[in-house]
């Protein structure tokens, strides 16, 4: 799916760069301003694109918040060839799209002319707009070329926007997060996958849902039959209306209706997972299983085990002390992959079928915690795909409520 | 403060009466289980041993699922203890047993 440009093509910014001649892109939230001429290390004029972030509200341009910029060309020098050390720069490595790729991150800022210096050092202020942040470090960039060939400017484009092919995605509004944080490289593997499953919408699942929704996967399925009911709105993200609570509709369907909101691809499956459907799961690139019913959690985790689909186990246990009467406990989070998985019957065992589940009596859950098991969940599966870093590869972890602790096992 | 008894009253309560060498002596261990105080003489806690204490009424190896994680005081060990293993038992040792499956 494709998606209309996250910066209005008519945003007042844009017309005023437009105007002015300058070489201008808009790519999903990126506003990029191409041919920027500067001088290379041998001085050599070349031609280099600024790109930034602007702050937005919708789809208009606001005064930006962010006084740095992105650059991709070689690192600009002065025409004594050495390399502008006003830009502050530091090395960058993201890719905006296939063929344009930041090299550089600048930061430099205006004089502020209206306060005197204070120690002879000079006063910067911030920018007041888009426009003059793109200029300024277009007029900064460029200045050293201008100087030696002054033909040569920012001032070349036909006053036309750059047509580009928009960046699909699964929002129906972009995320602007993601490339604030320079995490754009990152999102790519989230994107890269086709279909993720929760079974089960209970209260970890739930939470595990509301980080996933607001990822680049394309399909998240949830399997869940039972009613969303009135205790359900006080372990899960997110405020509940009386509707919701009187509707009991089933899980699955009330959290595809809730976030579909956001994004698309969010896919209710009112059923339990059985041996009648579990099939659908041979579609899926990872699914976390968050089930109360042993017996379910094990068909399903043999099911996936055999098809080498990687999924995460998770699961708590809260209980009373005795003298205390404060809750104690753990929180289990259990990750099994094609290559590795000799774990999961020494992590978590499950009974026999046809035990009553209730045979361990406690039930207590508390929303933090199964925001807890989600979020270690959701880690560990970004750690998986290498968004975040790992070392030790842990399998399995559980974090306990009396010594705050994480601990691992799995690997022995 | 959980260990200020001695080695006399440890060696009072041992459940070996018949000493052959002097390293079959077991000193008296307070461990926690599920927050309450238990005292044991026993060198190494097994995943059976610690489960019985929480829960005596579990039906070990037959599949039931505990998870059962041990932390020590200061530098001691701590971890996840899996079915069938044992760790060497520790002062102040903190044991919590719970099933792991709520969702």
């Amino acid at each position: 799916m494709s998606s209309p440009p996250a910066i209005a093509p008519d945003d007042q910014v844009i017309r005023d760069l437009l105007s002015g001649k300058y070489d201008i892109e808009i790519y999903g939230t990126y506003l990029i301003m191409h041919n920027v001429p500067y001088l290379d290390a041998q001085g050599i004029v070349c031609r280099g694109a600024l790109v930034s972030t602007p702050t937005l509200a919708g789809d208009i341009i606001k005064e930006p918040q962010d006084h740095t910029i992105l650059f991709a060309g070689e690192f600009p020098c002065s025409i004594s060839r050495t390399p502008m050390s006003e830009l502050r720069q530091h090395p960058s490595t993201i890719q905006i799209y296939p063929g344009l790729t930041a090299a550089w991150h600048f930061s430099n800022k205006p004089l502020d002319a209206t306060t005197p210096f204070l120690n002879s050092n000079p006063n910067y202020r911030a920018f007041t707009s888009e426009f003059e942040k793109l200029t300024h470090y277009a007029g900064l960039v460029s200045a050293p070329a201008t100087y030696l060939e002054p033909n040569v400017t920012a001032n070349i484009g036909t006053g036309d926007l750059r047509t580009t092919a928009q960046p699909s995605t699964a929002f129906h509004f972009l995320d602007t997060a993601t490339p604030r944080a320079g995490l754009g490289h990152l999102s790519a593997k989230l994107k890269n996958l086709r279909k993720v499953a929760l079974v089960g919408v209970g209260g970890t699942n739930s939470y595990v849902l509301d980080h996933l929704a607001k990822t680049e996967i394309p399909e998240i399925h949830l399997y869940d039959a039972k009613p969303f009911g009135q205790h359900s709105a006080f372990r899960a993200p997110g405020a509940f209306s009386k509707d919701d609570v009187r509707n009991r509709l089933p899980k699955a369907t009330h959290y595809a209706n809730l976030y579909s909101a956001m994004r698309n691809g969010i896919i209710g499956h009112p059923d339990y997972v059985t041996a009648a459907n579990l099939g659908e799961l041979d579609d899926m690139d990872f699914v976390f299983i968050a089930v109360d019913r042993e017996t379910a959690r094990r068909e399903i985790t043999t099911h996936l085990l055999a098809k080498g689909i990687p999924f995460i186990d998770c699961g708590m246990g809260l209980q009373l002390a005795e003298d205390s009467g404060a809750v104690y406990g753990l929180v289990r989070t259990t990750i099994c992959t094609p290559d590795k998985n000799d774990h999961l019957d020494k992590c978590a065992r499950f009974k026999p079928d046809g035990e009553d589940d209730d045979l361990y009596g406690s039930n207590i859950q508390i929303s933090e915690m199964n925001a807890l098991n989600a979020a270690i969940a959701v880690y560990r599966f970004k750690q998986y795909l290498g968004i975040y870093h790992d070392i030790r590869r842990a399998p399995n972890q559980v974090f306990t409520i009396s010594e705050g602790q994480l601990l691992t096992s799995g690997n022995e | 403060m959980h260990d200020q008894h001695s080695e006399g009253e440890a060696h009072s309560h041992s459940e070996h009466a018949h000493h052959h060498h002097a390293e079959e002596r077991h000193e008296e261990f307070i461990i926690f289980v599920n927050t309450r105080e238990r005292r044991t003489h026993h060198r190494e806690i097994t995943y059976d041993y610690v489960v019985k204490l929480a829960f005596p009424d579990a039906k070990l190896g037959d599949g039931e699922s505990y998870t059962v994680t041990y932390t020590s005081p200061g530098h001691g060990p701590s971890g996840v203890l899996p079915p069938g293993g044992k760790v060497k038992t520790e002062q102040d040792m903190n044991f919590v047993v719970a099933p792991s499956n709520r969702s």
